[in-house]
């Protein structure tokens, strides 16, 4: 309950600080926003370390291969860096960019599926009794 | 969670714009612009670290 109450303190604090210096200094004010959204990422990926360690645990103790969790947890990387770089990208007003970032993150996870794609389509194959 | 700095990010800022304002009213346009740029490379600098330690820990977090 305190951790909620700290992040919500200080997201308020950074924007009045940006808030009043953007008039005369745009990018430091810029530059507050990303060290303020730098810090508060950071700290929940302390948090965030043991959820993966529990998920992995979880699925270690019903037998799926670890190698589809190994997958899942690169794809969730991807989305948290691809968002991160995409709304800064975009909170500046580079709406181009940040849609380049998104495209690429796309592509990127979908890449990194295909192979279970592959898995799927002759799991189902197999069980239709096509070969 | 470093707090301190964001407070340190918005002091370089107040203090770049007062003496922004001071050079161009006294007609040192140059040097007015320097000192900008200088504040602006100090606050990169302060932030850098911190963006390259949180790619660090999502990449060992995430196994990527």
């Amino acid at each position: 309950m305190m951790d909620i109450t700290l992040v919500c303190v200080i997201s308020v604090v950074a924007f009045v600080f940006s808030l009043s210096l953007k008039k005369y200094h745009p990018s430091i004010s810029l530059i507050i926003i990303l060290f303020t959204s730098v810090m508060i990422l950071l700290y929940l990926l302390d948090y965030f370390g043991e959820v993966t360690a529990y998920i992995k645990e979880l699925f270690n103790s019903v037998n799926i291969s670890s190698e589809y969790i190994t997958l899942l947890l690169k794809c969730t990387g991807i989305c948290f860096i691809t968002e991160f770089t995409c709304d800064v990208c975009k909170e500046s007003g580079y709406t181009s960019l940040s849609s380049q970032i998104s495209l690429a993150g796309k592509v990127i996870t979908l890449i990194m599926a295909l192979p279970l794609f592959k898995e799927v389509l002759s799991i189902s194959l197999s069980l239709a009794g096509v070969q | 969670m470093d707090v301190d700095m964001i407070f340190k990010i918005a002091a370089i800022g107040i203090i770049v714009a007062v003496l922004n304002q001071l050079l161009i009213r006294s007609g040192r346009e140059e040097q007015a612009l320097l000192t900008t740029i200088m504040g602006l490379i100090v606050a990169l600098m302060m932030i850098i670290s911190q963006i390259s330690t949180l790619f660090d820990t999502i990449k060992s977090v995430f196994g990527l």
